[in-house]
């Protein structure tokens, strides 16, 4: 009874709803943890316990033979991990400066052409040249497929982030501290270094955090540009191992030696393996972010 | 004002904008239909040239497979310092994966017009039935005289007829068994446990005693297993005008080229009769018309038997790499058709500066045994060692850096070595039965012909729609026929069946006037 005079109690929930809420949430997050110990369980059960008898949490027969086989298949898996790291690293640093300067710059009102700029960001929003004028100019024009640029020029400017950078620059940085650096002398990239960049660093973390999401996982750009089997990526030999398997089983068409080839991909636990090792790396970037993700998320939805 | 001002700039963006896609598709229009007759006019004057002296090329060659190989470099090398003599050029072989990998790669190169030389084509993967039309390869017809006289002479009329398209030949098939059959895989090690004689059965029904006998021997295992797609269904073998999931065939014993709808045949009812009885004796497992993996239960020994498109050696072929013991059963005739003669071929791109060159290649390819097993297996003592003359075990060495396993996919299978753990004395042997096989063979009455389905693309949409509704459960016995099967007509026939099939016969029968 006592707390009822807390200061909080108009923000405080009705133990009713605070329970549902906690049954709901806890439901929703056993739901997205489960399938994923799941994985992390069949990872490290012997290949021929789970053929004659499913999947299981707990590995009835523990093995290791899978984590063995990825090593073993050796440099292929590492570089791919290794490329994976550096490419996400290279690509979200640049990409995230690119944007904010560009978002920076159609976000100052003292800029003529800021609506020019910012409807061509916008037009992509809302037209795009279609698959092929997109591959000609990858390949014929600037010429980067098979080259690590691949996975990073594509995707360096997303419309929909420079629009979220922009609207949280308009918001976030008030004119007035612009005006009064540029009084106390700053110029044009001190004051967007030392003084805006600060103040918007939610928002940077935020779209820091979705455009390294965004290179992790990408596995389109090498499925499109990508031919030299030794740049490929983590995520496109996942990929590309699971579409093989998927559709060897279904190519009936095929009729010749299908068998032989599936026992030459990687085994059920191999690919298991190979999924929570994709998971790694990106599962630490997110208490990196996490301090000032939440309030780069409500700001740029509130007021965007 | 202002809002005058913008209209009007909207407006010129969005002309703009149409204008620039409306350009590119003129452009590509104009590419795709000039193409044609310059690379045949250079094709002239370059094999004027040949003869003489040729120029180094470089032929980027993609094919289907399990990726690229560690050690494809090593194997390169010495791929090229074969051909330098022989044709000076040089070969940059990709092996792509099965699926997306190949299937998206290559659609973007040929939509893109990016050069490249030879690809792997097929009708099951970069669709040689739709891009040969569309004036993706080049038309091999006039070229095969003068610089492929050996394939032309090794595939011999009846398959290179059956690979083209309108009397055009796009693409050299591989030449390897070129007809199919259907039959049972039967689990050998269960049959002798249980005292079945195998060598009773003769036809379809036949199998039922033994299904029976591991039925109450053997609890776990499945004694028939027939699923959706992998289906006993198949051992009808109807020859199907569009794909599996389109009513509409003749017959597949080649006795006339009536198209009737398959599903509603004599053979048709009795089977999914027979099925529905073994179904209720419990012979298929209950679940069989939601499984789709049909393999894992195999490897795990727990099938029984299975229908399955059969050639010589495919019951050793399923026993090497599944670890079962495996035994086939022919119950089908042999038959050639167009389904087997683009089942793997490689096509020359009209992208390709060198047509004639990649064809020249091909040939090599295809006569030279030397080069054929050099890029099927690598180099000799790195990645294969010789057991026999040419019977070969692959190294460690080959098992981690070059095993492509695909030699059906190019070239001439013929030439090819085989592997020891195999059930023939030599590669000779193997080759020879397949021969056999190829010759005993009875070619389809309308092998060539493939059914444009353009005029009724919406009503076979539609037909393939019910028939995912109803066909499960009659092929996998799941559905009484006596009543499911009459609604299964009703509803095609109330989807247009009637007019498909009239299509289909008309294609036909203007195929076999003009053959």
């Amino acid at each position: 009874m006592k707390h009822n005079e807390n200061s909080n109690t108009l923000n405080t929930v009705s133990p009713f709803w605070n329970g549902l809420f906690h049954v709901i949430f806890t439901l929703y997050s056993l739901a997205c943890i489960i399938p994923l110990l799941l994985v992390i369980g069949v990872s490290f059960t012997d290949e021929k316990t789970v053929v004659t008898s499913g999947y299981n949490f707990i590995p009835k027969v523990f093995s290791l033979e899978a984590y063995k086989w990825v090593v073993k298949s050796g440099d292929a898996i590492v570089r791919a991990y290794g490329l994976s790291i550096m490419i996400t690293i290279v690509g979200t640093i640049l990409s995230v400066s690119i944007i904010a300067m560009f978002a920076y710059v159609i976000s100052r009102k003292d800029f003529k052409y800021r609506n020019t700029f910012s409807f061509i960001v916008f037009f992509t929003m809302i037209f795009n040249g279609g698959l092929v004028p997109w591959y000609m100019v990858y390949t014929n024009f600037l010429h980067i497929n098979d080259t690590l640029l691949a996975y990073i020029i594509p995707s360096l400017v997303n419309a929909w982030y420079v629009m979220i950078m922009r609207t949280f620059f308009q918001t976030n940085v008030p004119d007035s501290i612009i005006e009064s650096a540029k009084i106390d002398g700053a110029g044009e990239f001190r004051t967007f270094i030392q003084i805006v960049i600060p103040l918007a660093k939610p928002g940077l973390a935020t779209i820091a955090l979705f455009q390294t999401l965004g290179f992790w996982n990408d596995w389109y750009l090498p499925l499109m540009l990508i031919e030299n089997a030794k740049l490929y990526n983590l995520q496109y030999i996942l990929y590309k191992t699971l579409t093989a398997i998927q559709y060897l089983a279904t190519a009936s068409n095929m009729t010749q030696g299908t068998a032989e080839i599936l026992a030459k991909l990687p085994s059920e636990t191999a690919r298991m393996a190979m999924c929570v090792l994709a998971i790694g790396p990106i599962i630490l970037a997110y208490p990196f972010f996490q301090k000032y993700f939440v309030k780069g998320l409500t700001v740029g939805a509130v007021k965007g | 004002m202002q809002k005058a001002k913008r209209l009007i700039g909207l407006i010129l963006v969005l002309c703009l904008a149409v204008t620039f896609v409306v350009g590119c598709g003129n452009d590509d229009g104009a590419s795709n239909s000039t193409s044609p007759s310059t690379s045949t006019a250079s094709g002239s004057s370059v094999a004027a040239d040949s003869s003489v002296v040729l120029d180094p090329v470089e032929l980027k060659w993609y094919v289907i497979g399990n990726g690229q190989p560690k050690d494809m470099d090593a194997v390169l090398a010495k791929v090229n310092d074969y051909l330098k003599p022989k044709i000076n050029a040089t070969l940059k072989l990709s092996i792509f994966t099965w699926g997306d990998d190949f299937e998206q790669k290559m659609g973007a190169k040929v939509a893109s017009g990016e050069e490249f030389d030879i690809t792997f084509t097929s009708n099951w993967a970069l669709n040689y039935l739709q891009n040969a039309p569309k004036g993706a390869f080049v038309d091999l017809t006039p070229m095969l005289d003068q610089y492929a006289p050996q394939t032309k002479a090794l595939l011999g009329d009846k398959v290179i007829k059956g690979a083209s398209i309108d009397g055009k030949l796009f693409a050299i098939p591989t030449n390897k068994e070129m007809a199919h059959n259907w039959g049972f895989l039967i689990n050998k090690d269960l049959a002798d446990k249980n005292g079945i004689d195998i060598s009773t059965i003769k036809k379809f029904e036949d199998i039922e005693p033994a299904l029976k006998i591991i039925k109450e021997k053997e609890p776990g295992v499945e004694p028939f297993q027939t699923v959706v797609g992998e289906s006993a269904y198949r051992i009808l073998d109807f020859e199907k005008m569009v794909d599996d999931n389109v009513p509409g065939a003749i017959y597949g014993d080649g006795r006339d080229t009536k198209v009737i709808n398959d599903f509603d045949s004599p053979e048709a009812k009795t089977l999914f009769t027979t099925l529905h009885n073994w179904f209720k004796a419990g012979y298929i497992r209950k679940d069989a018309d939601t499984i789709t993996d049909w393999q894992a239960n195999r490897k795990a020994g727990k099938v029984f038997s299975a229908v399955a498109s059969l050639k010589p050696g495919k019951d050793g072929e399923e026993s090497v790499s599944s670890g079962i013991n495996w035994v086939q059963v022919d119950i089908t005739k042999p038959m050639a058709t167009t389904r087997e003669m683009t089942g793997a071929m490689q096509a020359i791109s009209k992208s390709s500066k060198n047509p004639e060159r990649s064809l020249m290649f091909l040939e090599l390819f295809n006569t030279d045994p030397e080069l054929c097993n050099l890029i099927n297996y690598g180099i000799e003592g790195t990645h294969y060692t010789k057991v026999a003359d040419t019977k070969i075990e692959v190294t460690q060495a080959g098992k981690d850096g070059y095993n492509p396993g695909t030699p059906w996919m190019f070239g001439n299978q013929f030439n090819t070595y085989i592997y020891d753990s195999e059930k023939f004395d030599s590669a000779t042997a193997k080759w020879d039965q397949f021969k056999a096989y190829n010759e005993s063979a009875t070619a389809s009455p309308i092998l060539g012909f493939t059914f444009n389905s353009e005029p009724v693309k919406t009503k076979v949409a539609a037909l393939t729609g019910i028939k995912k509704q109803f066909m499960p459960g009659l092929e996998t016995g799941k559905s009484d026929p006596a009543t499911v099967l009459p609604k299964f007509i009703d509803k095609l026939k109330a989807a247009g069946l009637d007019d498909v099939l009239a299509e289909m016969q008309k294609q036909v029968d203007t195929f076999s006037a003009n053959k």
